[in-house]
């Protein structure tokens, strides 16, 4: 019993993580239908920019979110306006090369930045824990989550109570219905996208004191995201909590009861299911037409 | 007073689809707009309502000329466009879409709290379903509550794209008395509908657009006494545009 609460615990920790991880996706994708594919390298940069600064200053890297996460606004916004808003005025789907091609390059700089050897950032506690009982708590793990949680309340309240998160959100909706009320569209969609590459910001400073990385870790982490926004619902921030939390479960889980080598695989034969139950992912909206139509 | 002066407009690097455009509503009225698809009857609300920049021509709202205005300057102004299709936001509540019309406003707060009081003591709708998400309305109601959100900025002028579109015979009649209510309280309308009985039975005056122009503008009453309408909306053009 002990060791499936620990597991549970362990779980939901990642899952906080994972959480905040996917839903700078998650937004992107809500707003304006684009996959961004480069997301995972955004992520992993953040991680890189988190290293350098921690071993440049030695501030606590958890900290250094605060700089991070402004830091990837500022790249998501000259992104968006320099590649995506052009690519997806062109093609949707020309959107979603764009971000493969920008992953692809941000992926080349980090490997002539920082070459392709693994990196970790280490702070003092990165190997403690906090005994309650029976049940270890890793400080690294805990602080993440608590960090992640905190950043997650500020951007669902971002969104669902300020006049910016509410055009945002028109915005997804319906172009011409938001620049009906007086909504400028396309400074909202800069927005957006420059808040999904924040979220990425923070999320790579935060797992970067959770787990290795080289460049090629975007790969491992954008399969990951893509896996928990169609779980969770394209396009819904509490879907994003939810599919993360069910999937760093699942890994967990799988991990502890079958076999270390099954945690990549059995959260995606979770989602399979899932999806031919509710093809719009757990917490995706269907309106009304949708369902006459099924 | 709008008045639409050699209106040109169109989309992208297509032709024009207003060629030419010249008519006038007059203050506290209501104008039906009609015409065969594609005739750009739509278009000219576009226009109005600033997604579309006019190519040629004007639109006075009294003296000034809003033609090629942004949105959100023309929404300043005093016009409201409700438009065709996907006007609420499915994720936001009918709360959040009602108050979302005072966007531009959105620094006023007292002003737009007292305003929505008022338009939720106008439609009981929006009181009832205040926070439901819109995305759980049907045709009708969806209507309504656009319809409310429209008032939010107290407009001087709302535009009306097929108002009736997809509406049963109890939605029309009930949004028929909201324009008609609204129009009494001085407010100018400018309704765009297919339905042409529908449309022109609100109205004072119709004007006939075909092709991109302006082929007959008169009271509602004489439109749709016409028999020309007939022929118009019924299939081919009227006497006066064949060769």
């Amino acid at each position: 019993m002990t060791e499936l609460v620990q597991t549970l615990v362990f779980g939901v920790l990642v899952g906080g993580v994972y959480s905040l991880v996917a839903s700078g996706m998650n937004l992107v994708f809500g707003v304006m239908k684009v996959v961004n594919l480069a997301q995972g390298a955004m992520l992993i940069l953040s991680a890189y920019l988190t290293y350098s600064l921690w071993k440049a200053v030695d501030l606590d890297p958890l900290l250094l979110v605060l700089v991070t996460a402004p830091s990837m606004y500022v790249v998501g916004w000259a992104t968006y306006y320099l590649f995506i808003e052009r690519a997806r005025t062109t093609d949707p789907a020309m959107a979603l090369v764009t971000t493969f091609g920008l992953a692809l390059i941000t992926k080349g700089i980090m490997a002539l930045l920082w070459g392709n050897d693994q990196h970790a950032v280490t702070p003092a506690y990165a190997n403690r824990s906090f005994t309650l009982g029976s049940l270890h708590f890793p400080q690294a793990q805990l602080y993440a989550c608590l960090v992640a949680v905190a950043i997650l309340a500020g951007l669902y309240a971002l969104l669902r109570y300020t006049w910016l998160g509410q055009s945002v959100q028109a915005a997804a909706s319906s172009s011409d219905g938001a620049r009906l009320i007086g909504i400028e569209v396309r400074k909202v969609r800069a927005a957006a996208f420059a808040l999904g590459v924040a979220a990425a910001g923070a999320g790579g400073a935060l797992l970067s004191v959770l787990y290795p990385f080289t460049p090629s870790s975007t790969d491992h982490w954008i399969g990951l995201m893509l896996s928990i926004i169609v779980l969770g619902g394209m396009g819904s921030l509490p879907g994003s909590v939810l599919g993360a939390v069910l999937i760093a479960l699942a890994e967990s889980l799988t991990a502890a009861y079958i076999a270390p080598d099954w945690a990549t695989a059995v959260p995606y034969l979770v989602i399979i299911l899932v999806l031919l139950a509710r093809p719009q992912g757990l917490m995706g909206i269907r309106l009304r037409e949708d369902m006459s139509r099924a | 007073m709008i008045t639409f002066k050699g209106l040109v407009a169109g989309y992208g690097r297509a032709g024009d689809i207003l060629r030419g455009v010249d008519f006038a509503v007059a203050e506290g009225s209501i104008t039906c707009i009609v015409g065969p698809n594609g005739a750009g009857k739509s278009t000219v609300l576009k226009t109005c309502s600033g997604l579309l920049r006019p190519r040629k021509g004007q639109i006075l709202l009294g003296s000034q000329d809003i033609g090629g205005l942004t949105p959100a300057a023309i929404l300043r102004l005093g016009v409201v466009q409700v438009p065709q299709h996907h006007g609420l936001f499915p994720t936001l509540t009918v709360r959040e879409n009602v108050q979302l019309g005072a966007y531009v406003n959105r620094r006023q707060r007292e002003r737009n709290r007292a305003r929505y009081e008022e338009i939720a003591q106008i439609f009981p709708l929006i009181a009832e379903r205040a926070n439901d998400r819109a995305a759980s309305l049907s045709g009708g109601q969806r209507r309504t509550v656009e319809f409310a959100r429209a008032l939010m900025l107290n407009p001087g002028v709302v535009l009306l794209d097929e108002p009736s579109l997809g509406l049963d015979p109890k939605a029309c009649r009930q949004l028929a008395s909201s324009v008609k209510a609204l129009n009494q309280q001085g407010v100018t309308v400018l309704i765009v509908e297919q339905n042409v009985r529908f449309g022109l039975s609100m109205a004072d005056n119709g004007v006939v657009l075909e092709g991109g122009r302006v082929l007959h503008t008169s009271g509602a009453a004489e439109l749709l006494a016409d028999p020309d309408m007939g022929a118009l909306f019924f299939g081919g053009t009227t006497r006066e545009t064949q060769p």
